[in-house]
């Protein structure tokens, strides 16, 4: 910069009275042309307007000395003493007060159809504090009803099981959304444009998920220039690239690799027990393209490839059962390719189309015993928006997926209660090779009426139906909604809903499972409101509180004389609330929720459920200030409940101990305790930025029990820890 | 799937189980097999003679009196209980371990036998597949010892198969390839040598016949010392990472065809 100014105040020395400067604003560090910005040329007072290029022009200036002055709201104001002379590319980098965001999470309304819905921007999960640098589904556990697995952070919406969890991308389901049962999501994060949560009571759109629906939205690629990214952390490496391919197109590609297989080879290596045959594996690759056909349809395509790899070697068996040991394999992939075609097909009518087209595999290899699952999937979505009136909407739709699988399995049975399974080595062999196609249909229809267009009242009589192949079961769903404006600030909701989901491919099956199975079904019903103290403003306190009640049945459990049967029954009771204040530098937020998840089953009575955690509290603060941001949570939850184990039988015939359990689910772990913090650092040059933020779980180093682990004979336990003190690190470089 | 990861976990963060009382250490009384001179029976009504093979090295010899009671399996394979609580006409009679008349001075050793009858309508509403692999009748000896309760069972398989599983024989120990002199040391291999694996027949679940062949394991037991596997198959070393000792001391292998059948061999060293 200083050089320009030097050359052009040379070449102000030979300059004619009246001059012409000629140039483009641009926002530092992400080059991102400024538009209507007005400049000014001090002390001729001449003032120029930038355009959509960010380009501007000065005419009839008067040569010499002058100044150039730019004020723009949320940027620092410019102030350069120059030379006016005739200048035809003066490049200005204009430098934004906060790079940051001022809040860590926020439950915006992003999605203003489904009033039940709970979204978090990129913008927001990505500095999520405890979230393994910025993964959108672990962030997602900041808000309010979510809650972690025990050992792992499989998500737990509303004391569901995740099993009951629908993980869709752009609408389409996929087959596992974690990496390594979960250790970050399956899509780098800044592929996402957002996640949605859809808790208790969502909408007609969705089904085939008794708990709730965990989604995420592809971004659009940028169109204005080229974008590049790369960054380092102590888990994966990963870069992108996105921009324009003409003036109708733009591409995103992206990739990501994981390392941490080498450090863990690296830990194993000091063990005796076992040996990490080949360094664990994950990557994942993503590419979104975005063409405007023409001025009614718009066509994105987004492809996402996923695959982890784990082997390794038990020198000797768990303690508990002989049979484990050996080599043991895991290798799992999908890919999905899913174009999408958005219709306007009138001012009152759009069309959204999509499909999903992918395939699907798993190779489980456990000392011998395997199972090896491939398949193919078609997903199809079609929705119809109409505006029929101010007062009238409908959004009919399609969501059907047809698969095909082939599958060959040497697994023994497995039998499980109360979280506690029949050793491997006893159960009976099941071994054999099947293929199948199951087609899974829907249709839905949302509507939203007002008696007139100044009623506060808004009624939602939704309707879903289902089919099922599998069992050929059809299920109609009635999801009713209601929503009443009290004023701008004050949302009242109200929701109740029929859920269905088909039991799992191995439940059903006729040689694993049981073909009789009926589908779990679920009766959620809600009511909440929410408050905005803010009047306008972007500061002060936004509150919302909901209470939910879920009815389960059918539930699959599992069951001696027919392996599965559907005699699982079970209630959910919880509250939650949010309460997010923003002030200046400062923005906080409390998260609370108090659930009861109950289980029955016959002869058992009624139990909690191994995802019942009566209280679940988050504390999140966030200290913005130019190029740094301190944020941090404190997770405070009760212990999750678990089975205690009284005794155990020896098997002579497998050299096995086989447990005898207590009462189910009657003694709890310790309160769950965690303090993350995460600091990020921006350094701006002029045409790209570097982050680094350092991340650290569980800063106060909280011994928190997550599993009971067991002598051979069961005569001895232990608490298994979690994660100790973790810090992490990473850089990132963006243009 | 989870399954593997949870395993991998557990490796990875867990202290291994470390203050655990080792699995092929004695000590304490503890049931170590429970023998059948027939591990499959022919027909409903057959009998099989069933002893148990003990361990009670500290308590210096004693005598436990428990019980049994026999039943059909209620499909422990499938996730029921150990229990015969099901079955109204199980049978239940005592049991006595007495280690006091032991030679040895490390109280471990095989008790007298009990015969048990398989019931006559064992095959009574079972599928053929199910009568071809075998049902099982099972036998659970429950005593009560130092205020613990132990218990282990067996089962009586019984078949219209043919070609009954026999009880493999386990001949010898090695220790590092040759027969075995004296107590293992530190980094020494030990190994047992067989009868050969048995071929038979499986009906699998789509109703195919499979011919099979044993896979042999070992289970290893000492009561000084540690192993690197306490639990290998036939023909697999196992490492004894030491200490070396001088004192009184035992070794054995429980050599398991994974049918029902085992069979013992034993070493003591002065």
């Amino acid at each position: 910069m200083a050089w320009t100014i030097l050359f052009f105040t040379f070449l102000s020395a030979f300059a004619e009275d009246q001059v012409a400067i000629k140039g483009k604003i641009l926002e530092k560090g992400s080059r991102k042309p400024l538009t209507d910005v007005s400049l000014y040329i001090l002390p001729q007072k001449i003032k120029a307007i930038s355009d959509k290029q960010g380009r501007f022009s000065f005419e009839n200036v008067l040569a010499g000395d002058c100044e150039l002055i730019i004020n723009l709201t949320g940027y620092n104001k410019y102030e350069n003493k120059i030379a006016c002379s005739t200048i035809e590319n003066l490049e200005i980098y204009l430098e934004k007060k906060f790079y940051t965001s001022f809040e860590t999470t926020v439950t915006s309304k992003v999605i203003k159809r489904d009033d039940q819905a709970q979204s978090l921007t990129q913008e927001e999960f990505i500095k999520a504090p405890g979230s393994f640098g910025g993964d959108p589904v672990r962030a997602s556990q900041n808000l309010p009803g979510v809650a972690a697995t025990s050992g792992s952070a499989q998500v737990v919406v509303q004391g569901s099981s995740p099993d009951d969890t629908g993980y869709l991308i752009n609408g389409h389901r996929v087959p596992l959304v974690f990496h390594f049962g979960g250790l970050s999501s399956v899509i780098i994060p800044e592929a996402v444009e957002r996640v949605d949560l859809l808790p208790s009571g969502y909408g007609p759109e969705y089904s085939r998920a008794i708990g709730g629906i965990i989604g995420l939205t592809t971004k659009s690629p940028k169109e204005e220039r080229i974008h590049g990214m790369a960054y380092v952390d102590l888990l994966n490496v990963g870069g992108l690239v996105e921009g324009p391919l003409d003036e109708k197109s733009s591409v995103f590609v992206a990739g990501r690799y994981s390392y941490i297989g080498e450090v863990l080879k690296k830990v194993s290596e000091s063990n005796e027990d076992f040996e990490v045959t080949s360094a664990p594996v994950y990557y994942d690759l993503t590419s979104i393209y975005k063409r405007k056909l023409n001025d009614k349809n718009e066509l994105k395509t987004t492809f996402i490839f996923s695959k982890d790899e784990l082997k390794f070697f038990l020198n000797k068996p768990i303690n508990n059962d002989p049979a484990l040991r050996g080599k043991l394999k895991n290798e799992t992939q999908f890919f999905r390719i899913i174009p999408q075609l958005k219709t306007q097909l009138s001012a009152q009518h759009a069309l959204d189309n999509s499909l999903a087209l992918g395939k699907d595999s798993i190779d489980l290899n456990i000392s011998g015993q395997f199972l090896q699952v491939e398949s193919n999937v078609i997903s199809q979505r079609s929705e119809l928006a109409s505006n029929w009136s101010p007062t009238y909407k409908t959004y009919l739709g399609l969501d059907n997926q047809w698969t095909n699988t082939s599958t060959k399995i040497n697994l023994p049975t497995s039998y499980s209660v109360g979280g506690v399974a029949t050793p491997f080595s006893v159960g009976e062999e099941r071994k054999f090779e099947t293929k199948g196609n199951q087609t899974q249909l829907g249709a839905y229809l949302r509507q939203e009426i007002k008696t007139n267009e100044d009623s506060a009242w808004t009624y939602l009589p939704n309707i879903r139906v289902d089919h099922f192949t599998l069992n050929k079961e059809t299920q109609f769903q009635p999801r009713p909604q209601l929503r009443y404006q009290w004023d701008p600030s004050l949302l009242l909701r109200g929701a109740w809903g029929k859920y269905v989901q088909a039991p799992r491919p191995q439940e059903s099956s006729k040689e694993y499972g049981n073909s009789e199975l009926r589908s779990p079904y679920a009766y959620h019903y809600m009511v909440g409101h929410t408050k905005d103290f803010r009047q306008g403003a972007n500061q002060g306190l936004e509150f919302t509180n909901n209470y939910f009640y879920k009815e389960l049945k059918d539930l699959v459990i599992s069951d001696v004389a027919k392996r599965y049967s559907n005699e699982g029954t079970g209630t959910i009771l919880g509250a939650e609330l949010q309460a997010k204040y923003r002030q200046d530098e400062w923005s906080s937020q409390v998260v609370y929720t108090y659930l009861k998840s109950r289980r029955r089953r016959p002869g058992q009575g009624e139990t909690p459920s191994e995802f019942d955690q009566t209280h679940n509290l988050n504390l999140i603060g966030a200290y913005n200030i130019p190029r740094w941001t301190f944020a941090g949570r404190f997770r405070l939850v009760t212990g999750v409940p678990y089975t205690p184990i009284t005794g155990a039988t020896y098997d002579s015939d497998n050299d096995v101990y086989i447990p005898r359990i207590g009462e189910i689910y009657s003694e709890r772990f310790d309160a769950f305790k965690q303090f993350d913090i995460r600091i990020d650092r921006k350094f701006i040059y002029d045409t790209w930025i570097l982050t680094a933020y350092l991340e650290v779980q569980n800063v106060l180093n909280a011994k928190n029990s997550q599993r009971v682990e067991y002598s051979f004979d069961y005569k001895a336990r232990e608490f298994q820890r979690g994660l100790p003190i973790l810090p992490t690190f990473g850089v990132k470089g963006e243009f | 799937m989870r399954v593997i990861y949870l395993i991998f976990l557990i490796l990875m963060v867990s202290c291994g189980g470390d203050d655990f009382k080792k699995i092929e250490k004695l000590g304490e009384f503890r049931i170590l097999a429970v023998l059948a001179d027939t591990p499959e029976v022919a027909a409903p009504g057959a009998s099989a003679n069933l002893r148990l093979f003990v361990s009670d090295v500290k308590a210096a010899g004693r005598v436990i009196t428990g019980t049994t009671v026999a039943c059909i399996d209620p499909g422990i394979a499938l996730g029921a209980k150990v229990s015969c609580d099901h079955d109204p006409s199980a049978l239940t009679s005592t049991y006595t371990v007495d280690t006091t008349s032991m030679a040895s001075a490390l109280y471990t050793g095989a008790m007298p036998n009990k015969n048990f009858t398989v019931p006559n309508n064992i095959f009574t509403g079972r599928s053929p597949r199910a009568q071809f692999n075998g049902i099982a009748y099972i036998v659970i000896f429950n005593f009560t010892v130092d205020g613990e309760s132990i218990s282990a069972f067996k089962r009586i398989t019984v078949t219209n198969r043919g070609g009954l599983n026999n009880n493999p024989t386990g001949s010898a120990i090695l220790l590092n390839g040759g027969a075995i002199a004296a107590f293992p040391k530190e980094n020494d291999e030990l190994k047992v040598t067989t009868s050969t694996s048995e071929t038979f027949n499986y009906q699998t679940i789509d109703g195919n016949i499979e011919s099979r062949t044993e896979k042999m394991k070992v289970a290893w037991y000492l009561n000084e010392g540690e192993l690197a596997g306490p639990k290998t198959d036939v023909g697999e070393g196992s490492k004894y990472l030491g200490p070396n000792i001088s004192k009184p001391s035992l070794l054995i292998a429980v050599v398991r065809d994974e049918r029902g059948g085992v069979d013992i061999v034993i070493k003591s060293f002065p």
